[in-house]
C-alpha cells in the first residue's frame, strides 16, 4: 500500500510520526514497527483515521 | 494523514550509536573512540587524574579527547534492558558549554543523532526509500516512502 510516514526527530532525540495517504485503522499497521525502536509516549488517532479507507467519488456525470 | 506517534528512542543499535558519535566528532580510529567487541562491558573508565573508575564500558571516549580536565566518557550495555546508557561524570555533564562532550546539550545532540540513524536504518530494512528534508528549526525531518 503506497504511503508516506513523515517522521520529525527532535531536538532531544524523540520521534514524530505521522502516517499520510492512508485512511482508517491500517494506517496504524503501518508504522507499528516504529514502535520496537522505543516507548511510545503518545499515540493519537486523527480525524482521517475514522475516515472509511476506500471512498467512491464521482466525478462530472448526470 | 491519519495517526500520530511520540517515541522516546532507547539507544538499543550499537552501529546507530557508533555513527551518532562520528557524526559528533568522535569515530574510531583517529576520533579516539574505542569499541569493545560485542556486548561486552570490559572497556576500563579512567577519571581526569588517571585514576581508574569502578564502571567499565562498552564503548568510551577517552578523556583527552572530551577536554582538558575531562573524565572518560562511557556507553554501557545492560543486558536487562538490551539498551545503552551513558556513564557522564558529574563533573562534565553540568558543564553548560554548548559543544563540549558530555553536556546536557551535547547528549540531545547525541540522542537525535541516534534517532536519526537508528529510524533510517530500520526504515530501510523495511523497504522504504527515505529522504531528509532540511529544516530551519533544529529538528530532523525525514520522509519516508514506500511504494508497495
Amino acid at each position: 500500500m503506497k504511503h508516506i510516514i513523515d517522521v520529525v526527530i527532535t531536538d532531544d532525540g524523540q520521534i514524530e510520526s505521522t502516517v499520510k495517504g492512508v485512511a482508517g485503522p491500517k494506517c496504524g499497521q503501518l508504522s507499528a514497527w516504529l514502535d520496537k525502536l522505543g516507548n511510545v509516549e503518545v499515540d493519537e488517532k486523527t480525524k482521517d483515521y475514522y475516515k472509511k479507507a476506500k471512498q467512491k467519488i464521482r466525478a462530472g456525470g448526470r | 494523514m491519519s495517526k500520530y506517534k511520540l517515541i522516546k528512542l532507547e539507544i538499543k543499535d550499537k552501529d546507530s550509536l557508533i555513527k551518532a558519535l562520528g557524526d559528533l566528532g568522535f569515530s574510531e580510529g583517529n576520533g579516539g573512540l574505542e569499541v569493545a567487541n560485542g556486548h561486552e562491558n570490559n572497556l576500563s573508565l579512567y577519571g581526569y587524574q588517571g585514576d581508574r573508575r569502578a564502571e567499565t564500558a562498552n564503548i568510551r571516549i577517552p578523556r583527552h579527547r572530551v577536554a582538558t580536565a575531562a573524565n572518560d566518557i562511557g556507553f554501557a550495555f545492560d543486558k536487562e534492558t538490551g539498551s545503552y546508557r551513558a556513564i557522564i561524570s558529574e563533573f562534565d555533564s553540568g558543564d553548560r558549554k554548548e559543544k563540549r562532550a558530555g553536556s546536557p546539550k551535547w547528549q540531545n545532540r547525541l540522542k537525535q543523532r541516534v534517532s536519526y540513524h537508528t529510524v533510517s536504518k530500520a526504515a530501510k530494512r523495511k523497504g522504504y526509500r527515505v529522504k531528509e528534508v532540511a529544516t530551519k528549526d533544529g529538528t530532523v525531518r525525514l520522509q519516508l516512502q514506500s511504494f508497495r
